[in-house]
């Protein structure tokens, strides 16, 4: 069966309640076969001819049982999406951080449409394999013995024969685990696809129309689509021949069991109301099995969703934190570039041949190329997001490598060629620049940056939405925005202590 | 000293990169003056092309392939004669001609107090982000959904028929027990009865492996098509509607919401046949048994079935609810990781998560209660099949101790009553689950019943490549808002002549090309190319003569040629190294690990501005098209490029109608007109010569321009 001890990991937290889940599920297990037995018995009464009168009791008795086990079955179900809930935040949240943490370095190599299924969806799918999948194996697993603890009781070797089918139902599908395992990475990888070309295409869908080829992109994305039908049938192919399996040993077993109980009770080896206990039971005795069968397809989507977990929390930062750095001592503000060599991961081309300059305290220095000759890759290496191949850049004669990435990042503003707005109001764009800002020191930062008179003419002021990227707005309007959110930077820490 | 103590606590280090290059030349004055306010006593570190923004540099690092090649102050470097003074000699002589509109710094409209116009679509405008899932309700959406699955109809027969073969097995194993054990009590042989036992147990299994296969099959061809369908849907709304919307939303309309409706197709049609078709069969059976076992069935069966319809409101809501919340998320995540440099620069990580952690809450907070009904009812469902098994044996009790039933038949008759309720329940639960399913098609539909606005036309075709284009009495203002940002606009381009469109930011430039493009329709007045009306042509006609280089340019996660091929797919290899060439795109080809083979990474991340736009221009070159609106189009390349880039596209420019929208006079310059906009109207319009000898909105640009140059304060220095 699906089990994976690294998946088992991410429980730490709920495993008390993943544990009373398996109580509960056992209890509600039980008390479904033991309602269902009551009725043979209840028949058997019937049979041996008892009075209706002397029935109340345990009729009144049976009716109660079947209400108390649906009551444990929606205590076991709630407290599944509970766990399922704690679960999917606890996870959700560290790997949003891991994202942070990793930054442009690694996003910029990544598709973003796949990185944000595998945030909201994957995790979606994730919660029902810790909520309901997890809890239903255990008990699954320890079903074979619970129902021949209990058949036992009544006929032994009916028991024996329904021991041996339970196993069978069990371990026949972990036959082709691999098999899934290998269908189900296809399936994320082609869910994946689907989502990361359709968001770069309608995100370029403007660019497309302008030549007239949002016709191929049609194309392409019919194609994803189609690889994504065909790797889900894959899925399900071997998903359900082993629900095939599962249900056929089942229903053979109970089969089985009656048959020979049958040929059992004709010898006067058993008693006729075992038998109508056993017949009334059925396939309901399997029960946990059927309901892990039904779940097995979660498990096996949330192990494929798993394995795009994995590779965001595998990944490795593309700079490494130093956390040996003080970081309450102001450094000086000077820049050292010492024999710097840069390149892009995976890149062959060299960005910086051995570059050096130095900035003293206050000095202003412009820098000059044409366009391509690592400019901008000077403020990425400065910001850190990434470090150079070989020499040293310092800033206050310190090496950025000792400097925690928190205190380097507080002593920089930039203003970015490609400015990135987020959905959002101008306000909350600008405040991006100090979160604790008031009012005056927004409208401050936007007079300085010749946005104030604009953003007095919106209808809603500082409130307007300016719709994702910025995208209400001009090139200049949203290089303006970035502009003032630089400058409320300016005294972020000037607040702050 | 204290207040030395509390500027030391500011940011030391400024960096600007390319700060300025999207800036109109007014603004640029304006902005500059702040920029040197804030760059006092602190380090700053200037990249940059243009002379304004570098010439007051303390000192200035000139870089060439990765090092430092040239260092000094402006004048020491431009006496050199070296790379700088070759990148920006141009500039520098551009600056000069400040003597020629000398003395007009103070002007009339342009000053800090200009009141711009609204770029785009802000007033009175819907801001509705997230797609609702609101309209449709339960029997319009039964009605949508069959009208995808009525081409399958074969194959939901076929769902059909080995669902109903699939229940009968499942039922058949507790007949044939039953059997088992009437035939014992009687005494009889019950070898029949076992055969037929193991036969219909072990086909149990295989039917529903069978059924199962069947429906998914469809199902999920009809997703993959309902997917096709919301990107065909979008490239049709498209640009327009995509201000109104989050781009993480529509992905995920696209793959999750889409993905919910599988439980109609699979799992909801079919078996709603099933579920009416059994309970039928074994009531009709058990009244030919006994009238009152079916009678104390009955109400327990009606009550199961039922239920789904009952109490219904809250978990549509519930359902509908999460859709949008889950929609929120993934807005947020697009948002989050596409911007993940400006967040990491700001350190905004932690309170980015913050709200990423409380849309997960409020998700979680929609989910929980949903899930409360859900497991209610079904809990509810457990119960009362297992009373209904009960009360068929009471009745079956009474009935025998008074004779009129035999007892052998009482197993048989419980087992029959139970199983009628396995198809019922299953449909009652997935009733529930499709509160979710009525919510996903909602947004889907909200998406499929957005009116289309811009229509193909009859299609025209006029052979005619020359492409005079002329605007009459055109007036434009975004859809659900009452400011207009083109107002009776009136002029005419002659084939093969350059116009060039200035005015201040905002002032409506790029919405006019976009009116040529058709990504809008004006609100009065029209516009003909070729003297045929736009509205008259097929889209793809009209847009493929016509090149755009617009703004922004959009690279896709390709491969450098792929994304250069895009605007030309069967061009030839002579032709895109032609187009590379004429872009000064070669040098860059070259510094590539894989040159065109390239992964350019998403949205082009692996590319300086400046190399994303000379990107766009060789796609203009591929695409070879009669008329060209070049808007702002080299703003981020420096000298070098630009003047590479210029001698091709004058070159382009030969008998081609060309409109272009810049703020650098060295752009606009050589039209053959230029038209000054102001607030949606044609202020000026007249050659460049023409236009400095008036005292007009364009004297005072270009007077503006040059100074912010900071030529003039650098010398007077």
């Amino acid at each position: 069966m699906q089990f994976e001890t690294r998946l088992w990991s991410f429980t730490q937290g709920v495993r008390g309640r993943i544990a009373i889940s398996v109580l509960i599920g056992m209890i509600a297990a039980a008390l479904g076969v033991i309602r269902l037995a009551l009725l043979g018995w209840l028949i058997g009464l019937i049979f041996l001819g008892q009075s209706v009168d002397e029935l109340v009791m345990p009729i009144i008795f049976a009716a109660l049982v079947m209400l108390i086990r649906g009551i444990f079955e929606h205590w076991r179900t709630m407290t599944a999406h509970e766990t399922s809930a704690i679960v999917q935040k606890q996870l959700r949240r560290r790997l949003f951080d891991k994202i942070v943490s990793l930054g442009p370095g690694y996003t910029g190599r990544q598709r973003s449409g796949e990185l944000v299924l595998t945030l909201v969806d994957g995790i979606e799918q994730l919660e029902t394999y810790f909520g309901e999948y997890l809890p239903q194996l255990f008990i699954s697993a320890l079903t074979p013995l619970m129902i021949f603890a209990f058949v036992a009781f009544l006929d032994f070797p009916v028991a024996l024969i329904l021991l041996v089918a339970a196993f069978v139902a069990l371990a026949a599908p972990s036959a082709w685990h691999k098999f899934d395992t290998k269908r189900s990475l296809e399936r994320q990888q082609a869910y994946a696809a689907f989502a990361s070309d359709f968001l770069d295409g309608i995100q370029g869908l403007a660019t497309l129309k302008s030549f007239g080829q949002s016709g191929s992109r049609t194309e392409l994305l019919k194609k994803r689509s189609f690889e994504l039908f065909r790797s889900t049938m894959w899925v399900l192919a071997t998903n359900s021949l082993s629900r095939g399996i599962t249900d056929t040993s089942i229903a053979v077993g109970a089969a089985a069991g009656l048959g020979y109980g049958a040929y059992r009770t004709m010898a006067g080896e058993m008693e006729l109301t075992t038998l109508l206990i056993i017949l009334m039971m059925g396939v309901e005795i399997f029960r946990p099995l059927r309901d892990l069968r039904t779940v097995l397809h979660q498990g096996m989507v949330g192990l494929s969703a798993a394995q795009g977990v994995y590779k965001i929390l595998d990944a490795q930062p593309v700079v490494l934190e130093e956390h040996s750095g003080n970081s309450t001592t102001r450094l000086e503000p000077s820049i050292d570039f010492d024999s710097v060599s840069f390149s892009y991961p995976e890149h062959s081309h060299i960005v910086h041949k051995c570059l050096n300059f130095n900035i003293s305290k206050g000095e202003r220095v412009g820098i000059v190329g044409s366009s391509g000759c690592g400019k901008s890759s000077i403020v990425k290496l400065l910001l850190r997001f990434h470090d150079p191949g070989q020499g040293s850049i310092s800033i206050g004669g310190k090496d950025l490598r000792n400097i925690t990435l928190d205190q380097l990042r507080r002593e920089i503003s930039v203003v970015h060629q490609d400015t990135f707005l987020f959905h959002g109001t101008i306000e909350e764009n600008i405040r991006m620049g100090n979160p604790e800002a008031s009012e005056t020191e927004i409208t401050d930062a936007a007079r300085n940056a010749n946005i104030h008179e604009f953003v007095t003419t919106l209808p809603d002021r500082y409130k307007t939405i300016i719709g994702e990227k910025g995208i209400k707005l001009s090139g200049g309007q949203r290089q303006r925005i970035a502009i003032a959110r630089a400058v409320l930077k300016r005294y972020a820490n000037f607040n702050f202590r | 000293m204290l207040l030395q103590g509390l500027f030391l606590r500011d940011t030391p280090i400024l960096i600007l990169d390319e700060a300025l290059s999207a800036v109109d030349a007014e603004n640029e004055y304006v902005i500059q003056q702040a920029l040197d306010r804030l760059m006092k006593n602190r380090t700053t570190l200037v990249l940059a092309h243009r002379l304004s923004s570098i010439i007051k540099c303390d000192r200035i690092l000139v870089m060439d392939q990765g090092r430092v090649v040239e260092s000094g102050h402006h004048e020491a470097l431009m006496k050199k004669d070296g790379i700088y003074s070759a990148l920006m000699n141009e500039q520098v002589r551009e600056a000069e001609l400040k003597e020629l509109v000398n003395g007009e710094e103070e002007s009339m409209f342009v000053n800090n107090g200009t009141v711009e116009q609204i770029d785009e679509s802000l007033r009175d405008m819907p801001t509705e982000g997230i797609i609702k899932a609101e309209g449709l309700n339960w029997k319009q959406l039964i009605v949508e959904l069959m009208r995808h699955i009525m081409p399958w109809k074969g194959r939901l027969l076929l769902t059909f028929s080995f669902g109903v073969l699939r229940v009968l097995a499942f039922i058949g194993v507790g007949i044939f027990s039953a059997l088992i054990v009437l035939a014992l009590k009687n005494g009889t042989d019950f070898t029949i009865q076992l055969t037929g036992l193991m036969l219909v147990a072990s086909l149990s299994g295989i039917l529903h492996w069978i059924e199962s296969w069947v429906a998914h099959d469809m199902a999920f061809r009809l997703l993959a098509e309902m997917r096709i369908n919301v990107f065909r849907k979008l490239d049709k709304l498209a640009p327009a509607y995509l201000v109104r919307r989050r781009t993480g939303d529509l992905m995920g309309i696209a793959t999750q919401d889409v993905e919910l409706v599988e439980y109609f197709f699979a799992h909801t049609v079919a078996p709603v046949f099933v579920s009416i078709l059994i309970p039928l069969a074994v009531i009709t059976f058990m009244t030919t048994v006994s009238f009152w076992m079916a009678l104390a069935l009955l109400p327990f069966l009606l009550a199961v079935g039922f239920s789904p319809l009952l109490m219904r409101t809250k978990v549509d809501l519930l359902g509908s609810k999460a859709r949008e919340a889950a929609g929120e998320l993934s807005a947020h995540a697009i948002d989050t990781i596409q911007g993940i440099a400006e967040i990491v620069a700001f350190q905004q990580g932690f309170n980015r998560g913050k709200v990423f952690e409380e849309l997960t809450n409020h998700h979680i907070s929609l989910r929980l209660p949903f899930f409360r009904e859900l497991t209610f009812q079904t809990s509810l469902l457990e119960v009362l099949t297992g009373w209904g098994g009960l009360a068929v044996v009471c009745t079956g009790a009474l009935l025998t101790t008074n004779g009129s039933l035999d007892a052998g038949l009482l197993p048989l008759l419980t087992i029959l009553a139970m199983s009628a309720f396995l198809p019922v329940s299953e449909i009652a639960q997935i009733g529930r689950q499709l509160a979710d399913t009525l919510g996903a098609t909602r947004r889907v539909y909200a998406l499929e019943n957005e009116p289309v606005v811009i229509a193909d036309g009859a299609g025209e075709a006029s052979s005619d490549l020359s492409s005079g284009v002329s605007f009459q009495n055109v007036s434009f203002s975004y859809p659900g808002r009452s400011l207009s940002v083109l107002q009776n606009l009136n002029f005419e381009i002659h084939a093969g002549k350059t116009l060039a469109l200035v005015g201040p930011s905002g002032a409506g430039k790029t919405s006019l090309a976009q009116l040529l493009m058709r990504f809008w329709d004006p609100d009065k007045g029209s516009i003909s190319l070729n003297g045929i009306e736009l509205r008259d042509y097929k889209l793809d006609d009209l847009r493929s003569r016509i090149a755009l280089v617009a703004q922004d340019t959009y690279l896709f996660n390709n491969s450098l040629r792929e994304n250069i091929l895009v605007a030309k797919p069967d061009a030839t290899e002579l032709e895109l190294s032609e187009a590379v060439k004429l872009s000064a795109l070669s040098e860059v080809v070259e510094s590539m690990p894989d040159g065109l083979e390239t992964i350019v990474g998403e949205r082009g991340a692996s590319l300086s501005g400046g190399q994303r736009q000379r990107v766009a221009i060789a796609r203009a070159f591929l695409k070879d098209a009669p008329f060209l609106i070049l808007d702002e189009a080299t703003s981020h390349l420096d000298a070098l490029s630009e003047h590479t880039v210029h001698k091709a596209l004058n070159l382009l420019k030969t008998n081609r109608t060309t409109i272009i929208i810049a703020h650098r006079l060295s752009t606009i310059r050589d039209a053959d007109r230029i038209i000054v906009l102001h607030e949606g109207r044609m202020v000026e319009t007249g050659t460049h010569k023409e236009l400095l000898q008036k005292t007009g909105l364009y004297r005072q640009l270009v007077s503006k321009q040059l100074s912010g140059s900071g030529l003039k304060d650098f010398k007077e220095n």
